[in-house]
């Protein structure tokens, strides 16, 4: 059977099977490699994507579900104001370490951001729990996310 | 590694094509969000050839309240919950425990009928529906039929509902202004973790005295459980920290949690906590039906 | 000797490679991916302990797979990590086994087009086990008459009789310790039980092997070491050295988990020279969790101190619980003596260490390599041994700790050195001030059901595994410096960066020694064969040797850079002075005083190229002078709910003595993640065996072992880290390591604080709700 989609802002057309999941659909077939395998139990969250613009562990999303649908990744986003906002943060505060929860926690953090502006330390918590990162402790994460917020309200 | 079995997903619009194919289909499951389904699939607990995915039936999908009752379609997902104005405003018990489950991601996807078909032990919005008294509507090609959630458990991730039923909608009364509920957890971690022990009370009070209680817990029995004993012991009560403590303590004989070596908690400690977690939700819900009041 | 004025070290600079890391582009081993590539999975142990009988494949070669098995790789027994000498390499390892002995352990490997078909071949192999008897306790696998794990095992290459499952052991007595004791007012004798851990790094173990024309081999894989990677390999498969080309490529954190070479390589390459075509081979998240976990410990601990203050004599048996194999049980026998004689000042100490093999998952280092385990012993007794005698437990540790001038031998007793810097001083008494700590809370006036308690640890960790002589282990390293032809400069380093930034930090030396801007400082992408030779990157070596080589390239290149000025500019070389002219993005070499001559880097390379003078360049060895620690200090303030016995970190103050600061945003982070693993040893982790299947109870699921969420940290404000204003003479500008230190102190920390909360002492990791429970009920009994 064929998915049609748009991934990051494209129209895409991919041939699949009913049991593939959304995460091997991207890396594998589609080669979005920026999706990254963490468990594939939807425990770690390096597999988000943004899937009609809300966070998703794509692990547990099946390829024809996505039929119609709008999914993002990172990829989609570099001309976004709103992650370039997030991206610089993330990079003057140091919130990057081996870097490969960052793309996961990067679509996480911009959803939040899209539905709430100005977020408390205690909301940003809220939003990435379901992002691990065994690097950083999150400490210097949680402040990039509220950096960015600040910078996009001050503009 | 553990690969997902092949199957044929279906994906019907309505719920009539949807029961179809449940009836027709040899080995077949609906499947909602598919947070626990597809885990489950690989893990080999069940066996399906066939997955009717649920999630296009714009229907069940929706809150909405009409004649003093919520209905809550069966693939509103727990961020809906979460999000809901009619849920905030009217059963924020159940919008506080959704929000408890999962990281956003999980919420984003696990809908409140598989929450509650799954049955584990431990579903999070089975306790605060159990305390809210909801009723489940279950759909087969034959009609429809309404009974008590707490029929749908049948024993540990096992649901009542026979071959070719569906769940399809939750539905409860307006609490009352008099009332307040409360939901609380107990988790290893404090962020996106499964319960170790859940618990949720509701109650209605007249003045200072108890005209109506409700508890349940999670993970401590082989279902989601409502502790009549404890409803008993609270109704006509004049409530206050020391009715509650003394109430609560009675739970830890009441329940019964799982003794299975590989359970997250002890059985001792579970019974210790569904002490502790009796008397916090039972204090919050008298603190919220007081506020409620005024 | 304080901080020194730095025109680009201690700055907050953007790593380089965080673009790469913030748009998604960067590449990991998992990422690689090759045309007419073919996909791997591994046939493993569902016993603890057996014997193959019989391995039937046809149904696997019948579905198009390829093959390989135990009974056709070469039988050669190997350790998969080459840090130390060969004289203490213990070599009990096959790439596959015909005798597993634990959950996981390889048996074949199938290849074929897909994930899904080589899963599907794999299902098609048919095994027959005949089961032996296993052990899940070192105590018990140590009892005569239990089976044996091996029964011979190689050292260097000669063969040993393993006896009571005891893989290796080692002794030291040091001063005469009866007498030690003899003179104690009081002596405190517990015995202490670690946790066994899993590393939890974000990416699986993976592995993408490319078979190339001329007969080797291109290997892209998890690794903290390309070129010990490039030589297991030769060692397993006879290959020439030259072809095989082991790639770097960013890894997905790590912790001490790929400092051997993980399974998964020598497979994916026995596939690959088999069926002639590239193989990928990504361990899943269970699988991971089968392949490599901490090492656990018992340590029974004995220590005699004056009614003074003064500690007399220390006695330590310590018992290491290595799993199936050995990757570096016998060197870290060494370093867990090691790490605890040189932590405070014993006049005379013994020490009998053993390693104990047992049927689970092999252990190997995880960050701090038993540091962590050692520092939580010793910093829980030091705060008993305060109490007994009534001093205050910080200003016992001031009277007691090893620091400036003292002997230091960390990486255990053939990595001696002398201590050039400390800030041990300075982190107590600072941290002290910050977080109150005279006036913190006594255990005995709480009652109310959330106590909070303050504790202290303090730790240090060596900053690479080198002493003035040589000693049993590998350390050292090197780099390649190049001038391009507009100045700038291309740094070429076989060291792996882990995400701790440590080729930035590199960068930043460089570019402090040449005076030339930050950005004009390329990291090149490497591979064994552009690559002089780096042991590993480990024992927070990165910044303090690996940043010694490039100081020392840099170095020489500035010299050259020097000569060829000179000519051009017509001035004494020597006499020649360097600055960085940041409007023109260059270095600049000017004859002060002089006016017009002066010339960018730019111009010499641009000159040097008409001329024909050659490209400015320089490639060295470099084995660092020494061995210094850096040192840790952490405050801890809890909160204990003694309803459910959870307990939550209230508030965290650290310091670091890491010599120069070459990035605070960096070397905090280090801090703050080694503050969240220290504090998931102390409350969260285990992998606990299940003795009915020898299987881990969470058969492999993350969702049985949980790790801290965002929710389980401090608030921004409440976690304070500070660094220490001192300088490491031997270090490059005066830096040296933290990421180990980062760790090692905090279950002692929180344990402390634990005890101040509840006035309990916890003797077992980790410290529970239930074990909480349990305490406090046994308390009020």
């Amino acid at each position: 059977m064929n998915v049609r989609f748009t991934l990051n802002g494209k129209d895409v057309e991919s041939e699949t099977r009913d049991n593939r999941p959304l995460l091997d659909l991207l890396r594998v077939d589609l080669g979005v490699t920026s999706v990254k395998k963490g468990c594939e139990y939807g425990e770690c969250g390096a597999c988000t994507v943004l899937l009609d613009e809300v966070p998703v562990t794509s692990c547990l999303v099946l390829a024809p579900q996505v039929e119609g649908k709008t999914v993002t990744t990172i990829d989609g986003l570099v001309d976004d104001p709103l992650m370039e906002k997030l991206r610089q943060a993330f990079l003057e505060d140091g919130a990057i370490q081996c870097g490969f929860c960052t793309p996961g926690m990067l679509l996480t953090a911009y959803a939040l951001l899209k539905e709430n502006p100005n977020p408390t330390e205690l909301e940003v918590k809220k939003a990435i729990e379901g992002n691990i990162c065994r690097c950083t402790g999150y400490v210097l994460i949680i402040k990039a996310i509220l950096d960015a917020a600040e910078r996009v309200l001050a503009e | 590694m553990k690969l997902l079995p092949s199957f044929t997903l279906h994906r019907p619009i309505s719920l009539n094509e949807a029961l179809k194919l449940l009836s027709k289909l040899e080995d077949s499951k609906p499947i909602a969000g598919g947070t626990d389904l597809l885990i489950d699939l690989k893990e080999g607990a069940y066996k399906a050839k066939h997955l009717v995915d649920l999630g296009l039936i714009r229907e069940l999908g929706n809150i909405r309240e009409a004649n003093g009752l919520i209905h809550i379609g069966s693939t509103t997902t727990h961020a809906q919950l979460v999000a809901s104005e009619i849920i905030k405003a009217k059963a924020p018990v159940l919008g506080e425990a959704a929000s408890l489950v999962g990281g956003v991601q999980i919420r984003n996807r696990a809908t409140v009928g598989g929450n509650l078909c799954n049955a584990s032990p431990g579903a999070d919005t089975a306790t605060p529906l159990l305390v809210l008294d909801a009723q489940v509507t279950v759909a087969s090609l034959e009609g429809s039929r309404s009974m008590p959630l707490s029929e749908l458990f049948a024993g540990p991730k096992r649901n009542s509902l026979a071959p070719g039923e569906l769940l399809t909608e939750i539905s409860f009364s307006v609490p009352p202004a008099c009332s307040g509920a409360s939901f609380s957890k107990l988790g290893r971690r404090r962020g996106c973790t499964l319960s170790l022990i859940n618990a949720a009370a509701y109650l209605e009070t007249n003045g200072a005295t108890c005209r109506e209680a409700r508890v349940a817990f999670g993970a401590c029995a082989p279902t989601p459980v409502r502790i009549k004993d404890v409803e008993e012991l609270l109704k006509g009560k004049k409530l206050d920290n020391q009715s509650i403590k003394e109430v609560s303590s009675a739970c830890y004989g009441l329940v019964q949690p799982s003794t299975r070596v590989h359970a997250r908690a002890s059985e001792e400690y579970r019974r210790e906590m569904s002490c502790v977690f009796m008397k916090r939700t039972l204090m919050e819900a008298l603190d919220r039906a007081r506020r409620n009041m005024q | 000797m304080s901080q020194r004025a730095f025109r680009v070290l201690g700055k907050k600079t953007i790593r380089k490679d965080g673009v790469a890391k913030v748009t998604g582009q960067e590449i990991y081993a998992s990422d690689v991916s090759l045309p007419n590539m073919l996909h791997a999975r591994v046939l493993k142990s569902t016993f603890p302990h057996a014997r193959v009988k019989s391995i039937d494949v046809s149904g696997a070669e019948a579905l198009g797979a390829t093959v390989v098995t135990f009974e056709e790789t070469p039988d050669l027994r190997f350790c998969p990590r080459l840090v130390s000498v060969p004289e203490a390499t213990y070599k009990d390892w096959r790439m596959l086994t015909g005798k597993p002995r634990y959950v996981g352990e390889a048996i074949a490997g199938v290849a074929a087009e897909s994930e899904e078909e080589a899963q599907r071949a794999l299902e098609a192999v048919k095994v027959e086990f005949e089961p032996l008897e296993a052990s899940f306790d070192a105590l018990d696998s140590m009892a005569p008459g239990r089976e044996l794990v091996h029964e011979e095992i190689l050292l260097k290459d000669e063969v040993l009789k393993v006896r009571n499952n005891i893989a290796c052991q080692l002794e030291i007595t040091e001063g005469d310790v009866e007498a030690g004791f003899r003179e104690a007012d009081v002596i405190i004798e517990r015995t202490y039980r670690t946790n066994r851990r899993y590393h939890n790094q974000l990416e699986t173990k993976s592995v993408v092997v490319r078979p190339e024309p001329d007969g080797g081999i291109t290997v892209w894989s998890t690794t903290q070491t390309i070129h010990n990677t490039r030589l297991l390999l030769h060692e397993i498969f006879g290959l020439p050295v030259g072809k095989i080309r082991v790639v770097k490529v960013a890894l997905g954190g790590s912790f001490g988990s790929s400092i051997q070479v993980n399974p998964v390589v020598p497979i994916a390459v026995a596939l690959a020279l088999k069926s002639r075509r590239p193989v990928r081979l990504t361990y899943t998240r269970e699988e991971d969790l089968h392949d490599h976990a901490s090492y656990q410990m018992i340590f029974k601990l004995k220590i005699g101190v004056k009614k003074d203050g003064k500690l007399t004599a220390g006695h330590m048996e310590a018992i290491l619980d290595i799993g199936a194999h050995q990757i570096q049980a016998y060197p870290l026998l060494g370093c867990v003596v090691g790490w605890w004689v040189s932590l405070y000042k014993l006049p005379a100490k013994s020490y009998v260490g053993k390693a104990v093999y047992t049927n689970k998952v092999p252990s190997c280092a995880f960050r701090g390599y038993g540091n962590p385990q050692i520092t939580w012993a010793v910093e829980t007794l030091m705060d008993e041994l305060a109490g007994k005698i009534g001093i205050d437990p910080l200003d016992f540790r001031l009277k007691n700790y090893i620091g400036l001038g003292d002997l230091f031998w960390g990486q255990g007793p053939t990595v001696k050195s002398i201590i050039h810097s400390c800030g041990v001083e300075e982190i107590l008494k600072k941290g002290a001030e910050m977080i109150d700590w005279y006036n913190r809370p006594k255990p005995e006036t709480q009652t109310g059901r959330y106590r909070r308690g303050i504790g202290m640890g303090r730790g240090f960790h060596t900053s690479s595994a080198g002493a003035p002589v040589p000693s049993s282990i590998i350390d050292f390293g090197g780099a390649m410096l190049k001038m391009n032809e507009d100045g700038t400069f291309d740094y070429v380093s076989a060291l792996m960066d882990h995400g701790c930034g440590t080729l930035e930090a590199h960068t930043k030396i460089i570019a402090e020694e040449l005076c030339v801007p930050l950005d004009n400082v390329n990291i090149i992408s490497a591979d064994t064969g552009t690559t002089v030779y780096d042991v590993c990157t480990h024992a927070s070596r990165g910044v303090y040797s690996g940043g010694g080589a490039a100081l020392k390239v840099a170095r020489q290149v500035k010299e050259k850079l020097r000569d060829f000025a000179g000519k051009m500019l017509d001035a004494y070389p020597h006499a020649l002075k360097f600055r960085c002219d940041e409007e023109r993005g260059q270095g600049v070499i000017f004859a002060e005083g002089i006016e017009g001559r002066e010339i960018t880097f730019g111009e010499i390379a641009s000159t040097a190229r008409h001329k024909n003078w050659g490209t400015i360049a320089s490639v060295d060895s470099y084995r660092q002078p020494s061995c210094p620690p850096h040192f840790t200090g952490y405050f801890v303030d809890v909160e204990v709910d003694t309803w459910t016995g959870k307990i939550r970190p209230v508030r965290v103050v650290a310091g670091a003595d890491i010599g120069t600061v070459i990035n605070p945003v960096l070397a905090a982070g280090q801090v703050h993640g080694g503050f969240a693993q220290g504090w998931s040893m102390t409350t969260l982790e285990d992998t606990v065996y299940d003795p009915v299947s020898g299987d881990l109870v969470n058969r492999g699921f993350l969702s049985n072992y949980k790790v801290p969420s965002s929710q389980d940290l401090p608030d921004l404000e409440d976690f304070t880290v500070f660094f220490a204003d001192t300088y490491e003479p031997t270090g490059p500008f005066g830096a040296k390591g933290i990421g180990e230190g980062a760790l090692n102190p905090v279950a002692g920390a929180v344990a402390n604080a634990i005890q101040n909360a509840l006035g309990i002492r916890f003797f077992e990791l980790p410290i529970t709700p239930i074990k909480v429970l349990e305490a406090l009920k046994e308390k009020e009994a």
